[in-house]
Order: structure tokens, then C-alpha cells, then sequence
């Protein structure tokens, strides 16, 4: 009846998942950027890794195996129609002296106009525009505070990949976050310069 | 470092992951490089932005509640009594009617089973070792979102619990304040310990509240203390334990009464709870 015992699969599976639902939440919420596409995302990976029990190894990284479920879980769901190449070129010397001439007119506008200016949501909203490679890594690293080590073991990416996508992907973040502040009206310092009188 | 070589390592210097021989040729290079140490301060500043406008948060209870459930029916797990009773703990209104009800039907299984209800709620274990206090409660705790343990008593007046105590305990009752809303209680024992089982609401946080007595608990018939338990209790009258699960346990001493209380929340923020939520004695045996 009621009080049957449960099943020891079900005991063991409740003693080492469940305790990391709040990492995984964590992600799926900033992957998705939506409380109720988090929610199932959620439900979905703790369901299959219940059903996928057995394949875990006892031991082994717990958190990664988890990690690895719901990442499929989100690109099986939730990768965007639009293409994006299946391997990207993180080899960036080519391009280094472009970006950096680029970017550094604009690099002290971020300190002067979004601190203090930007909100939580567009933070949130810039986060999940990042392309999903970039955005997995950023999110690991900046806002849940895995080492470099977890976050190669998590993605199944060697550490040099990890630090290049950060740099990327961190670099991209910056540019959409610069764009949300000029939607916002917050000009940059070359713009004021040319519409003073 | 020449460049290429600075590039490659802006992230990992943000992320303080160079070792020092390496820091200091990634710093040596970032004074005589405009456009390099540009870089640098930027992808530091965006860190920090990401830091100061994100934070973690903690799965919403009702969420995990959801999953729980759903790996239940997953595993087989019996349904119906269990839903009922969720809705029982949930539904203020259906259960001053219910609770009547339930208790007959617990009447008939109490006659049904070869053993007492109550102790097989508890664990299947019980009788074969002393299980630990502070896992016993959290189990208990789960149980209760669960659906699979009932209150005896749904009232959310602090009066007519503490009259359903009354004379059931050979410890005094200790109850949470009047700002509390009460959801349920119970009165069982577990190997001749006998516990109280308190359900109470603080805002939007659901504490499950666990007595027995002190001296009881001390002979570790049924339940037993880690010696660092007693250690602190003995000493500071207060213990709560480092915990795996994101869950909250506190324990203390009231009297000869020990309570220890479960709630999903950090645990300071539960004793701050606790030490202020509840009262004194509030029935004599």
C-alpha cells in the first residue's frame, strides 16, 4: 500500500542526482532564459537520468553525467533553426589586430555608461543570445563558478578549448551588451563627440 | 609573451588560472601593450558585469516537489493515498473535513497490518539498527512533500494542536509562534521513542519541525546523535550540521525537549527562523 518500501534504485537515485538540481537549474534557466522552459528542461533530465540509472557509473563525476543529459536534452529541444557551423575557428591571430583596433575606441564606454545602467534582464538577455558553445562556457564559468578542469569535463572539450570559447564568447557578450546599452540611449564617446555642437 | 601568446592566456588571467611564472610575463607584456591590456580590462569588466547581475538561485520547492513525483510514478511507485494525501497537506480547507476520515481509514490499517503504521512510515529499517537523527528527520521531511506521511491532525490553530499534544507525550511540546501558519501534526513513536511531528508555514517557507525527548534520544534506542551532535548540543544547547543535500537541519534543546528542524533553505536562515518562530513549552505531559 502507502507504505511499501521503495525501490533501492529510487533511494540511491535521490541520495547522489537530486542533490544538484540547483546547478542544473541554474543552467537550464540561463540557457533558456525562460523559468517554464527550465522547468521542463529540468523534469526531462532528471527523468532520463532516472530511466539511464544503470549507465552511470558509481564513482564517477555525477554532476558531468547529469550535465551531459540535459545539455542533449536542450540541443534536442531548443537549438534555434538558424545554421550555425558545426566546428568554429578559434584561431584568432588573423584577426587580432582588426578586433583590437576595433574595439578600442569603445572599451571605456562600458565602464562609464552600463555599470550601474544595465539590468539584470538585459544581462539575462544577452546571455542567451550568445551562440550555445559560447553561452554553455560562460555561463559555467561566470555565473556558476566551475574550474576550468569541471567545465572540460562537463562539455568533453580540452582545457585550451575551454579557455578560447571564455575569451570568445566573453567577447561577444561585451559586444551585445554594447548594443544594448546604445538601444537604451546611452552614447558612446565617439558618438557625443559628433553630435556636439 | 608576444602578443598571440597574451591573447591566448586573457581568460585564464581573468579566471586566475596562470601560474605565477606565467602571470607575471602576462602582466610584464599587458604595461607595454595598449591595445593588449585593453583586452584585458575589458574581458575582466564583463566578468565582474556578469557577476554582479546574475546570481544562482534555488530550485523552486514546488518544481522539486514535481520531480520527485514524477520519478515516483517513473519507478512505480504507489499513487493514489500518496496524491490524496499531498492534497490534504496543501488544501486548508479539505482538511478539517478529511482528517476525520483519514484517521478511520488509518484505524483499518492499523488493523490490517501486522505492524504499527507509524513505524513502518518511519523506515523499514527500525528494529534493526539506530538510525541517525539528523537523517531520519530529512527522510521524514521528504516523506511529508511526498504525500506519504499524513498529519493526524490538520488544524492551522496553534490552539487545537497544542490540545491534541496534550497528554499524548512524555516531553513538553514545543510549538512554533502565532505568525506561523500550522499545517498538520502528528504524535507516533519509532522503537518505544516517542516524536512529535510538526508542519508549519513562515511566509512562503515550509518547516517541519521534530520532537522527542532528550533523554530518550540520549539511550539511542531507536534513533542515535553522531557524538558531534551531542558534543554541540551538551555545550551550545544548538547543532547544525554541514548538509549534502539543499536542505536545512537544526537541532536544539528546549527544556528536555529536543527539536530538530527541516526546511529547504540555507541554514542560517533557518536558525535565524527557528530561534525566533518558536516557543516555549506549550503542553505539559
Amino acid at each position: 500500500m502507502a507504505f511499501t518500501k521503495k525501490p533501492e534504485r529510487h533511494r540511491e537515485f535521490e541520495r547522489e542526482a537530486l542533490p544538484h538540481t540547483d546547478l542544473l537549474y541554474n543552467y537550464a534557466l540561463r540557457m533558456t532564459n525562460h523559468p517554464a522552459d527550465a522547468d521542463d528542461l529540468l523534469q526531462e533530465t532528471f527523468l532520463k537520468a532516472y530511466r539511464f540509472w544503470d549507465k552511470y557509473e558509481p564513482g564517477t563525476n555525477i554532476r558531468a553525467w547529469l550535465f551531459r543529459i540535459m545539455k542533449n536534452s536542450y540541443i534536442n529541444r531548443y537549438r534555434k533553426e538558424t545554421k550555425e557551423p558545426a566546428t568554429v575557428d578559434y584561431n584568432e591571430i588573423e584577426n587580432f589586430y582588426a578586433t583590437v583596433k576595433d574595439r578600442a575606441s569603445n572599451s571605456n564606454d562600458l565602464q562609464e555608461t552600463l555599470y550601474g545602467n544595465l539590468l539584470d534582464d538585459d544581462v539575462a538577455s544577452a546571455v542567451a543570445d550568445l551562440p550555445e558553445d559560447f553561452r554553455t562556457v560562460v555561463i559555467l564559468c561566470d555565473i556558476e563558478g566551475l574550474s576550468y578542469e569541471e567545465i572540460a569535463e562537463f562539455v568533453d572539450i580540452p582545457l585550451g578549448t575551454v579557455r578560447s570559447r571564455l575569451h570568445r564568447g566573453r567577447k561577444l557578450l561585451r559586444e551585445r551588451l554594447h548594443d544594448y546599452a546604445k538601444k537604451r540611449g546611452y552614447v558612446s564617446r565617439d558618438e557625443r563627440g559628433e553630435h556636439s555642437g | 609573451m608576444n602578443c598571440k601568446d597574451f591573447q591566448d592566456r586573457i581568460s585564464a588571467a581573468v579566471d586566475r588560472c596562470l601560474d605565477r611564472q606565467e602571470m607575471k610575463q602576462f602582466e610584464e607584456h599587458a604595461c607595454c601593450c595598449g591595445p593588449c591590456r585593453e583586452e584585458y580590462d575589458n574581458e575582466r569588466s564583463t566578468k565582474d558585469l556578469l557577476r554582479q547581475h546574475t546570481r544562482i538561485v534555488r530550485t523552486p520547492a514546488d518544481l522539486r516537489v514535481s520531480l520527485l513525483k514524477r520519478i515516483d510514478r517513473e519507478s512505480g511507485f504507489p499513487r493514489g493515498i500518496r496524491y490524496a494525501t499531498a492534497i490534504l497537506w496543501h488544501a486548508p480547507a479539505l482538511r478539517a473535513l478529511t482528517a476525520f476520515a483519514l484517521t478511520a481509514l488509518l484505524v483499518i490499517f492499523l488493523v490490517d497490518q501486522p505492524r504499527n503504521p507509524f513505524i513502518a512510515l518511519h523506515s523499514e529499517d527500525a528494529g534493526i539498527a539506530a538510525d541517525d537523527v539528523v537523517r531520519h528527520s530529512v527522510d521524514s521531511y521528504h516523506g511529508i512533500l511526498r504525500g506519504e506521511i499524513v498529519p493526524q491532525m490538520g488544524s492551522g490553530n496553534i490552539g487545537e494542536l497544542r490540545t491534541f499534544f496534550s497528554g499524548k507525550t512524555t516531553f513538553p511540546v514545543v510549538l512554533p509562534m502565532k505568525e506561523c501558519a500550522v499545517v498538520g501534526g502528528s504524535v507516533d513513536e519509532l522503537g518505544g521513542t516517542g516524536m512529535v511531528h510538526i508542519l508549519y508555514r513562515v511566509g512562503k517557507d515550509t518547516i517541519y519541525l521534530c520532537q522527542a525527548s532528550w533523554e530518550t534520544i540520549q539511550e539511542g534506542r531507536a534513533l542515535q546523535l553522531s557524538a558531534e551532535a551531542k558534543g554541540a548540543l551538551v555545550t551550545t544547547g544548538w547543532y547544525a550540521p554541514r548538509s549534502v543535500t539543499e536542505d536545512a537541519v537544526v537541532l536544539w534543546r528546549d527544556g528536555g525537549t529536543l527539536c530538530i528542524a527541516v526546511s529547504h533553505m540555507d541554514v542560517d536562515r533557518l536558525l535565524a527562523s527557528v530561534k525566533s518562530g518558536t516557543g516555549g513549552s506549550g503542553s505539559t505531559p
